[in-house]
């Protein structure tokens, strides 16, 4: 009799899923999936809006990553309007999506995984949490919270409030950056660069004790892709779409966002509303690759600062491993939030960033607009069809965790697979489950954000859907 | 007053396109124009664990909410006591939670009060019901009565 566990809901992501592990008749996992059980329908209510107010609607898809929808939007609406943006426009957009870069990939490292890392796996649900952290490292937990606002607060400079800010339009930007904001977020740098060079430490410190996770959260060979610079530079704004393969041997490169469709495929599979991009000269799900840190990480020659190329040499050099688990995302994040803190440390001494020059105006110039740019979690596209009159009439948004699907799917079947014999499953191996999509740091399209204390329930369900077991994780 | 006291922080929160909810915002936006010594007025959609390091340097702490408890009839202003040492880390941090992570993180937990506005209506509007806006008046003035007696009270910063 096939039966089934289910993790409902995942907890410390952004937004709503669940897990399903399946076991054939020898209780072995068969398979598992990762189910998105929410929905948000943005590509369609969008539909009949003026292209200029896509920026505002899109960015509340979220918000903890609101910055990249609007970078990425605002980009599509530079395409219809067919305009060049101001060197200034670039610099400061490229500022924000830095700050965005730094306090995502701060919440998602010191918030939601750093505790099943100092705490252990196997620690008990309720300490699992930031307040666990504080409890055992105070140091850490302090310096991540500041790190977090350092990148909160460049972006309320910018665009007047932290969340959902309206300050990129198409076209540039709203307003530049004082000499007194410029000073404030220069005097946060150096402690921006301790804490997550401390965190690298203990990061390292710990990879060790946490092999087997490492050998088994996502470990295997797939593409990835992101943007990278003409010279090869790590990138997040601009630059072109590169695919390499495990080794980090180029698959394809030089790509034109624009032509996304020639290369990427969107499949769409009845359990999950979640869309499976793929690429498309290898097919579904052949065609599987991965997104994010990790990925960027893969894909580029150098990050271009150099206390983040330090690291990034010292991360190749561990390996086969490290470019292919998923368990190195986190790694690869905060080496991203340092080299992001060292590029912010220079964009705050560049003038242009002062300028007044910040703006290009023009109307409908051409019917159709995709943006491309890299959120904390991966590529990210927006693309928009307009009538004459600006009015949207298609919308397509590709999602970078929508990216990561086929990979957090397999993920979880290879950690159920390494963990779960015979149906038993404790709850240290289902915050494993959870922890390997965490990996991810997905974001499910939600503008709230689950930190750690969801209750879970697993059931065990027989081929006839009778529940024949079940474990709970209580609250309190 | 000395300025070299801790700020007293008044934090409102609420979501602004929720109706009453943004009566806190409201009231703490009111605070701020008067430009009080030594008080520090934050207005937020909600309750984020950065504000624990700014409660943990505080004098004191006044949250303002919305209430939607029908058995409130006036403003209620309401010590925050036995504030626990560590507790879950939940979806939507209440002030207590706050409290609890400044605690864990820093050390410190700072006398704190709630405000509490008794408000009606949480439809998805940017506009305050006549009847929350008449409450907004009399948590500003609970407001600054706490002010003034906290500053009475005030310690030199250490």
């Amino acid at each position: 009799m096939s039966k089934r566990i289910v993790i409902d809901p995942v907890s410390r992501i952004e937004g709503h899923a669940k897990i399903t592990v399946h076991l054939d008749d020898n209780n072995d996992v068969s398979e598992a999936r990762f189910h998105v059980a929410e929905f948000r329908g943005f590509e369609k209510f969008c539909e009949g809006r003026p292209y200029t107010e896509m920026a505002g609607i899109t960015s509340r898809v979220c918000g903890i990553c609101p910055v990249s929808h609007l970078i990425a939007s605002v980009k599509a609406g530079d395409a219809i309007m067919a305009v060049a943006i101001p060197p200034a426009a670039e610099k400061l957009r490229r500022l924000m999506n830095l700050a965005q870069i730094v306090q995502s990939h701060a919440l998602s490292f010191f918030h939601l995984s750093s505790p099943d890392l100092l705490l252990g796996f196997e620690s008990p649900p309720e300490q699992r949490n930031i307040f666990g952290v504080a409890n055992v490292n105070p140091a850490l937990a302090r310096g991540g919270i500041r790190l977090r606002q350092f990148g909160q607060e460049i972006i309320e400079a910018l665009g007047g409030r932290k969340i959902h800010p309206a300050w990129t339009t198409p076209g540039g930007v709203r307003g530049p950056l004082t000499d007194e904001e410029c000073q404030r977020i220069r005097g946060r740098v150096d402690e921006a660069i301790a804490t997550v060079t401390t965190a690298l430490e203990l990061f390292k410190s710990v990879l060790q004790k946490y092999q087997d996770e490492a050998d088994s959260f996502g470990n295997f060979p797939t593409l990835f892709m992101g943007l990278v610079a003409d010279d090869g530079t790590w990138e997040h704004y601009g630059g072109r779409l590169r695919f390499v393969d495990d080794a980090r041997a180029i698959v394809a490169d030089k790509l034109d966002p624009y032509c996304y469709r020639d290369f990427i495929g969107e499949a769409v599979e009845s359990w999950s509303y979640l869309k499976s991009p793929y690429y498309k000269p290898l097919g579904y799900p052949d065609g599987i690759y991965r997104v994010g840190p990790l990925a960027r990480l893969n894909l580029c020659e150098r990050i271009g600062t150099p206390l983040a190329d330090r690291e990034l040499d010292e991360f190749r050099n561990r390996g086969e491993l490290a470019r292919t688990s998923a368990f190195y995302y986190h790694y690869a994040r905060l080496i991203e939030i340092l080299g992001a803190v060292e590029r912010i440390a220079e964009l705050v001494d560049d003038p242009d960033v002062r300028s007044a020059d910040f703006r290009a105006r023009a109307g409908v110039n051409r019917l159709e607009g995709i943006g491309c740019s890299e959120a904390p979690r991966g590529t990210l596209f927006h693309h928009y069809q307009v009538d004459r009159n600006g009015i949207i009439r298609m919308v397509n948004l590709i999602i970078a965790t929508g990216q990561n699907n086929l990979a957090m799917n397999r993920t979880v079947t290879q950690i159920a697979r390494r963990y779960i014999h015979n149906g038993h499953a404790t709850n240290g191996i289902l915050n494993r489950l959870e922890a390997g999509i965490r990996a991810y740091d997905p974001c499910l399209s939600c503008s709230t954000h689950a930190v750690g204390s969801m209750p879970l329930v697993v059931d065990v369900v027989d081929a006839d859907g009778h529940v024949v077991n079940q474990w709970k994780r209580d609250c309190e | 007053m000395s300025s070299f006291e801790k700020p007293i922080l008044v934090i409102g929160y609420g979501s602004t396109l929720r109706g009453d909810d943004a009566v806190g915002r409201r009231v703490v936006e009111i605070i701020a124009n008067r430009i009080l010594p030594n008080v520090t007025a934050v207005s937020v959609t909600q309750l984020v664990p950065e504000l624990a390091a700014q409660i943990a340097t505080a004098q004191a702490v006044i949250f303002v909410d919305a209430s939607s408890d029908s058995d409130l009839s006036h403003v209620d202003v309401r010590e925050i006591v036995n504030v626990p040492g560590i507790l879950f880390a939940p979806h939507i941090f209440s002030p207590r939670e706050l409290l609890s992570l400044a605690s864990a993180c820093y050390e410190r937990t700072p006398p704190a009060w709630l405000i509490a506005v008794p408000s009606m209506r949480f439809e998805i509007t940017d506009g305050i019901s006549s009847a929350a806006r008449r409450n907004i008046c009399s948590a500003v003035d609970a407001v600054e009565q706490l002010i003034n007696e906290l500053s009475e009270n005030a310690v030199p910063y250490a």
